[in-house]
């Protein structure tokens, strides 16, 4: 859990992985901004109360979009990562059972995981995602302070369901292949 | 009704028994639940998976993470150490307390239990070792204590349970962890004084009190004192400034987390320099998966708690385990014996992710015959299903902590298993205590005002 990550060299992956590390970086940086500014528009009417002093050049209050952005950036993040996480085998799972099969059980039982992952992937994350995406469209919803099109948040999920397609062809290949590999070298 | 519960357990229990991870469980299983009423499950799974990341009050997750990565980093342990070894390194079995103390505050400061037991035990169970404790001994204390800082305030999975209970305030659950936090630590260090008592070998560490008259020796003790504390001190800031700041209402939980980022960024890597800054993308990435990891279990589980709620199913469930008994003892036995089956083999964040929505209903029954309001048993039920997942961390055969504390100590699950069975008893005690007193829960919210 604790282990620092080191980042990968694989194009894709390298690419989710800077993409993750920006929107987390932003989202402290914007955080903090969205509580600077409040606590800095009470200061100002504070002292302009105090001494009746104009401060144009200080903010008014709490930015507005600060919170839409970071909500906007965690779904963002939130996405790309548990496709990150896929790549990693990092999603929490319950091995207890599936340890006790006998070896031949457990590979199939392997094999049958990775394909309802990409179940998953394919029936909610692109099909129930690009039905989001379309209905946001459609509707032409927008966030009120950032005038961003709603369909654009909604447009990780079935991104994020395509890379979570990707690695865990990727897994399964490489599990079957360890497997092939050991039937083959008698230990 | 009947049919939407058959089908989500069914289907539950195959995918968990595969090895499916549990976000992708309990989104297939809710998919066919809708499936089978008919909706466009596709769209509803995925609609209800992307509103339930797209919050506020989650964002203190990834945050929290992050500075408790920062701090674990950091090198806090061996200054947190020096304190509690002034503190309670002078006892008969000094060293123990130490470190279940050590445990309790890392945590706390943290977050994270896992890091805790390898953090605090790559140095404590060596040093333990080296004193004269018991290895299995000193594996099976680490392993418990550093659980207890899931319910010392901050914690992230107080956030998690917040969101699935439906709103709960974090700065309630915040507080009301506190005592519960300490009174399972004190159960552990039960266990150390027992042991010390039956004649384990370790011993005590000497303070180095110089001077003739007791003035002297007086003097020389406080010194001792407020140099471990100092060299502690702004590692414990980070509590205060998150709890305090959130009380004070200067800021939310989310923007209190953002300043524990801020403020443990300034520690690990400008005061202490043990973060180097080609190490932050490194940290950053991690923390992003982690939380990505938890993300993707709340979005899933939001889609769960709707169609359960849809089909009035945790109504069902309340009403069917009132069926069985009317008694608030028997049936808190009931849940607590439950869910202590289901931290053996399941992680904490999905536990209290399915489990809230189930059982939050039944309690609050009992909280009625209790005379106890809507959100303080919202509150009480919190720290009750953390406290006993905490327990769960320590469990074979699937507990994170104690394979964790295995690796540290270099020992098995089968050889610390005996020497974890009387701090179980203890925990288990602790727990029914914090179940069956909600006061002790609520003593310290109340005194805020918390929960209106």
């Amino acid at each position: 859990m604790s282990e620092i990550q080191t980042i990968r060299t694989r194009p894709l992956v390298k690419l989710l992985e800077i993409l993750v590390i920006l929107a987390m970086s932003a989202l402290v940086i914007d955080v903090l901004l969205g509580v600077g500014t409040r606590q800095l528009g009470m200061l100002k009417f504070w002292m302009m109360e105090q001494w009746s002093i104009s401060l144009g050049f200080l903010p008014d209050g709490q930015i507005k979009w600060s919170e839409e952005l970071a909500r906007f950036l965690m779904v963002w993040a939130s996405l790309l990562g548990a496709a990150l996480a896929f790549e990693r085998r990092a999603h929490l799972g319950v091995d207890f059972f599936a340890s006790k099969f006998h070896p031949s059980t457990r590979k199939l039982a392997q094999s049958i995981a990775h394909l309802l992952v990409m179940a998953f992937a394919v029936l909610i994350l692109i099909k129930g995602g690009v039905t989001l995406v379309e209905h946001a469209r459609s509707s032409g919803q927008m966030t009120p302070a950032l005038g961003l099109r709603k369909w654009v948040v909604y447009l990780v999920v079935p991104m994020s369901g395509l890379f979570v397609i990707i690695f865990t062809i990727e897994n399964m290949l490489a599990d079957l292949r360890r497997s092939f590999l050991d039937e083959e070298v008698p230990e | 009704m009947i049919e939407i519960i058959v089908i989500m357990l069914v289907s539950f229990v195959i995918l968990m028994a595969l090895d499916v991870p549990i976000a992708v469980t309990i989104a297939g299983a809710t998919f066919l639940c809708v499936v089978a009423t008919g909706g466009d499950a596709s769209f509803i799974v995925a609609n209800k998976m992307a509103n339930g990341i797209d919050s506020f009050t989650l964002l203190a997750i990834p945050f929290f993470v992050l500075s408790g990565l920062l701090m674990g980093q950091g090198g806090i342990a061996h200054r947190l150490i020096n304190f509690a070894a002034v503190l309670v390194g002078w006892l008969p079995g000094g060293l123990a307390y130490v470190n279940a103390v050590t445990c309790m505050l890392f945590g706390s400061i943290s977050g994270s239990a896992s890091a805790a037991v390898s953090s605090v035990g790559s140095f404590m169970i060596p040093e333990m070792n080296r004193k004269g404790y018991p290895k299995e001994f000193n594996v099976a204390l680490t392993t418990t204590a550093a659980t207890t800082g899931l319910i010392i305030p901050p914690s992230n999975i107080m956030i998690v349970y917040s969101m699935a209970a439906g709103s709960v305030s974090v700065a309630a659950l915040f507080l009301a962890g506190i005592l519960p936090g300490i009174v399972m630590g004190l159960a552990i260090m039960g266990v150390c004084l027992l042991r010390t008592m039956q004649g384990m070998t370790g011993k005590g560490e000497r303070l180095q009190v110089v001077g003739n008259t007791r003035g002297e020796r007086l003097r020389s003790v406080m010194a001792l004192l407020w140099t471990g504390f100092s060299q502690a001190a702004l590692s414990l800031l980070l509590v205060v400034i998150v709890i305090g700041g959130i009380l004070s209402g200067i800021f939310t939980a989310t923007e209190a987390a953002a300043i524990a980022v801020a403020y443990s960024f300034y520690l690990a890597v400008i005061h202490y320099k043990e973060v180097k800054l080609k190490e932050m993308p490194g940290i950053l990435l991690q923390a992003g998966i982690t939380t990505s990891v938890v993300m993707l279990l709340i979005g899933a589980s939001s889609g769960m708690s709707w169609i359960l709620a849809s089909q009035n199913i945790p109504q069902a469930v309340s009403a069917a385990l009132l069926g069985l008994s009317e008694n608030p003892i028997v049936l808190l036995l009931a849940i607590n014996l439950l869910l202590l089956v289901v931290g053996t083999f399941m992680d904490m964040t999905p536990a209290v992710l399915i489990f809230t929505p189930i059982f939050l209903p039944v309690m609050q029954k009992i909280g009625l015959i209790w005379g106890l309001t809507e959100s303080e048993v919202s509150i009480h039920f919190g720290i009750i299903i953390i406290a006993n997942l905490c327990i769960g961390l320590c469990t074979p055969p699937v507990g994170s902590c104690l394979f964790i504390g295995c690796g540290v100590g270099r020992t098995t699950i089968a050889k610390v298993t005996p020497q974890l069975i009387p701090f179980f008893i203890a925990m288990i005690a602790a727990l029914l205590l914090i179940t069956y007193w909600p006061a002790l829960t609520l003593l310290v919210p109340g005194w805020f005002g918390l929960p209106k």
